[in-house]
């Protein structure tokens, strides 16, 4: 485990990817088969099940401990993570037994159907025989939190310098259904012996953001302009008479029943990527509802009901079984058309349109009025592009809607995380409500160290009311808030909530008086939906 | 509180009796300093006074001041009121001050640790009354390796960059852990280059009496190959891109006790860094309160809240010391 969590601190700090696939490399390098099938399990496939709910963790912590909860709470504020406040209480209650992580995943799994004394004794056991980073990731991988800054992108590159395969094969072994528990590297990367995987999908080509002007890509006749579908990226295939859908993280087929008749009318060997969207009467709805029903066990009736899935079809890279990703893109969307047309259920199935304009002028104001139509904005993709395994610079573009604006007025701020003294980084900011302020986002403040050491010095002399680590502050200070989008929340207090919020300056020559309304924003939901 | 031997003034910790202020964050007209960091001497007082190991140190960091200095345990009167000084073991010449009064004692701690460094002293316990102590990592998930740990990893580092041909970069404060530093890591890896700044600080303190091992001074006529393999130990802030260009390739690595917590880190963009502080963990904190006999305890510097309650809960007549207002 210590290799492990070494490799965990050391991608945290290392800054280009280089360095990263350097790091993998040698880690794989370093350890056992059975740890690099593991490793390549938690980073790129499923992690462990989550078999502790973190707050029962936090009471055998405690116990463990012996501190009080409250001071656990101070810990825990500072820190910002469970798993972490964890690690540093019972940083010197432990000694290294030097175990492997497979060892502590099959720990993991073999708590599966204990009931909850069994597996305390089993943590308060494996904590004594873990080091204090180690805690972190073992408390991480049995609450299900673990999450790590290695993209599958990164893995495939490790592994194809390490295998000297080609990045394109490793990356489908990897997306197929390879066995977890196989204790052998060669099993999962050797074609020969690998069982056929009918599922597998492709890697999903990426776009850049566009920054700059896009007359600097040339002539506009040589590109497609698309809408970017606000929804989930998928890959519609169809082998062997069996339909998959498969999002970049996992296969969702299941999840989506209502999409399970396209598997009569598409042919088979097709792969087509697409966008899954939340689609009721001629209008997407917010695709959170679909991120939330792949989330949850079942899928009900009323989830289809009020919000069916459809499928917006962007490319087509597979055609009677045979890969046509390099060939041109126009030409991959023609048959794509042809074949979206050529079948019944096109509510389901829909060919996402050419936008079709004259000049950069013309597309870009078509961009700016883009979230009308509950878009992000355009995706640029040149007429000869190839589909390509990861994002190719220069050939596949976003060029996203400009975020909107509001201004606010600070309601709350909390101690930032760790700071060694008051340091007040988390906002919340509120708009105007008839004669009332209500909160409608919560922000973590990257503003230059000047102006956060300014603003703290007001909220020193300003503090309305103090709970916790929360303090009111008299509403005076405006900013200006940007943010990708609004919706309705039945769980906030204002009934929206704010998408991507973030701060894009402090307006000192604002009053409270200037902060937007609260109907602002509903009336901007309407306008959007 | 108006009979206290120590109050809590707008200015800083004041003793009415001796007329006297410890560490003040305002222009005073008599301030005893506990020791040279920036925000606990601070310039623009009338006198100050300070243990003898800070003469230079002060002076490069204050200019002329009026400065009587004492030695450690040096009873001085003023006005009546016993006043000396004893070591803190935070950095050179940092002190502890004890003011009696018929009988009754009061320390302040300044900044302080309990592990000796090899370089500021052994940390003296002081019995008292009334303890007034800094508690700037009170809390329980703030435990330091032993130093030896920490000086092998970062050796270990070292020579692993200096095996790739890099330059080395430490960031640590000029005074206190630089020294530190050069006094504790290991020569024999290569040459240890100290930013001006540090330099500056090292030449106040052998002054001063401190014995440090030879290092070299980074300077813009210095070729970028020579520092190859080499140890540099720099200040945070005189972290300028172009400053930095002159040692590639280069590793980079911060010294601080706040390298502990990843969210500390990550929002004061730290990066890599080794775990090592000048200021005592949750544990020396508390062995320093019981080893005072004290039964009354302020609370100052950091988790203030936190700690105080704590010490409550554990039977001390504990509050945090509102009025004073400190930055690092
Ligand atoms: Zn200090
Ligand atoms: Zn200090």
């Amino acid at each position: 485990m210590r290799n492990f969590s070494n490799l965990l601190l050391d991608l945290e700090n290392a800054a280009d990817t280089s360095v990263k696939i350097d790091l993998l490399v040698s880690y794989f390098r370093s350890v056992d088969n059975s740890d690099k099938i593991s490793t390549i399990t938690i980073f790129t496939k499923k992690r462990p099940k989550r078999q502790v709910k973190a707050r029962v963790l936090t009471e055998w912590a405690i116990e463990e401990s012996g501190i009080q909860r409250w001071l656990f709470d101070e810990c825990y504020n500072v820190v910002g993570d469970f798993s972490e406040t964890i690690s540093l209480i019972l940083a010197d209650h432990s000694n290294d037994t030097g175990r492997s992580l497979t060892y502590w995943i099959r720990y993991l799994q073999n708590l599966e159907g204990k009931d909850e004394y069994e597996k305390k004794l089993a943590v308060l056991e494996a904590w004594r025989q873990l080091d204090s980073q180690s805690i972190l990731i073992f408390n991480k991988l049995i609450t299900g939190g673990f999450r790590v800054n290695v993209t599958k992108n990164l893995i495939i590159r490790a592994l194809a310098s390490l295998t000297g395969k080609d990045q394109s094969e490793i990356a489908y072994r990897l997306m197929a259904d390879w066995d977890p528990d196989s204790s052998d590297l060669g099993s999962v990367f050797n074609s020969e012996d690998a069982p056929e995987n009918i599922s597998a999908p492709y890697p999903f080509c990426q776009a850049y953001p566009l920054t700059g002007n896009p007359s600097n890509l040339g002539k506009i006749d040589d590109w497609v302009a698309e809408w970017k579908w606000d929804g989930i990226r998928v890959q519609l295939i169809k082998r062997k008479g069996r339909l998959f859908i498969w999002s970049k993280e996992d296969l969702v087929t299941d999840k989506f029943p209502e999409l399970h008749s396209l598997a009569q009318h598409l042919p088979d060997g097709v792969a087509i990527d697409g966008e899954l969207l939340p689609f009721k009467d001629g209008h997407p709805l917010p695709s959170s509802i679909l991120r939330n029903r792949i989330k949850s066990k079942n899928v009900t009736k009323k989830m289809l009901k009020e919000a069916p899935a459809v499928i917006k079809a962007y490319d087509l890279l597979e055609l009677d079984h045979r890969d046509i990703r390099d060939t041109g893109l126009v030409d991959r969307r023609t048959k794509l058309e042809e074949l979206v047309n050529s079948i019944l259920d096109q509510d389901l199935l829909q060919y996402s349109h050419n936008v079709r304009v004259r000049s950069w002028k013309d597309l870009d104001s078509l961009r700016k009025k883009s979230r009308t139509r509950l878009v992000e904005g355009l995706v640029l993709k040149h007429k000869k592009s190839a589909y390509h395994s990861d994002a190719k610079r220069g050939e596949w573009w976003k060029w996203n809607a400009d975020p909107f604006s509001i201004h606010v007025v600070l309601m709350y701020v909390q101690i930032g995380r760790g700071q060694r003294i008051h340091s007040y980084t988390d906002y919340t900011f509120g708009v105007r409500d008839g004669n009332d302020l209500v909160p409608i986002a919560k922000v973590v403040a990257r503003i230059n160290d000047n102006e956060i050491w300014e603003i703290n010095s007001f909220i020193e002399k300003n503090t309305l009311e103090r709970f916790g680590p929360t303090r009111a502050i008299k509403p005076e200070l405006v900013f200006e808030l940007h943010f990708r989008g609004v919706q309705p929340s039945g769980r906030h207090k204002s009934g929206i909530l704010l998408l991507d919020p973030e701060i894009y300056r402090w307006c000192r020559e604002k009053k409270v008086q200037e902060v937007n309304l609260l109907t602002d924003l509903k009336q901007l939901i309407q306008s959007n939906g | 509180m108006g009979k206290d031997l120590l109050t809590f003034t707008s200015k800083g910790i004041y003793c009415p009796r001796g007329d006297f202020f410890i560490d003040p964050h305002k222009p005073v007209h008599r301030a005893v300093v506990t020791h040279a960091h920036s925000d606990h001497a601070r310039w623009g007082h009338k006198y100050y006074m300070a243990q003898q190991r800070n003469r230079h140190i002060l002076k490069l960091r204050l200019g002329d001041i009026k400065l009587e200095l004492k030695g450690y345990g040096e009873v001085t009167m003023i006005n009546g009121v016993k006043m000396s000084f004893h070591s803190a073991a935070h950095v050179w010449g940092s002190s502890q001050v004890r003011v009696e009064y018929k009988g009754e004692v009061w320390v302040v701690s300044g900044d302080y640790k309990l592990e000796d460094d090899g370089f500021s002293g052994s940390f003296e316990p002081v019995k008292c009354n009334t303890f007034i102590t800094e508690c700037t990592f009170g809390l329980p998930i703030f435990k330091w390796r032993p130093q030896d740990n920490v000086y092998r990893d970062i050796n270990d580092w070292w020579r692993r960059n200096s095996e790739n041909a890099k330059t080395s970069i430490l960031t640590a404060y000029a005074f206190g852990k630089a020294q530190r530093l050069i006094q504790n890591i290991d020569h024999s890896i290569g040459n240890v280059y100290v930013h001006k700044s540090i330099e500056n600080v090292n030449n106040a303190l052998i002054q001063d009496g401190a014995v440090l091992p030879e290092v070299f001074c980074t300077d813009p006529s210095i070729k970028k190959t020579d520092y190859h393999g080499s140890l540099v130990i720099t200040p945070g802030y005189s972290f300028e891109n172009t400053w930095l260009s002159a040692f590639h390739p280069c590793e980079v690595a911060t010294v601080s006790g706040w390298i502990q917590v990843k969210g500390i880190k990550k929002k004061r963009r730290l990066g890599q860094g080794f775990v090592l502080s000048d200021h005592a963990d949750w544990a020396g904190l508390n062995e320093a309160v019981r080893m005072t006999g004290a039964d009354r305890v302020f609370v100052m510097h950091g988790y203030t809240d936190v700690y105080a309650r704590w010490l409550r809960e554990r039977g001390y007549r504990a509050a945090v010391v509102e009025s004073l207002r400190i930055r690092e």
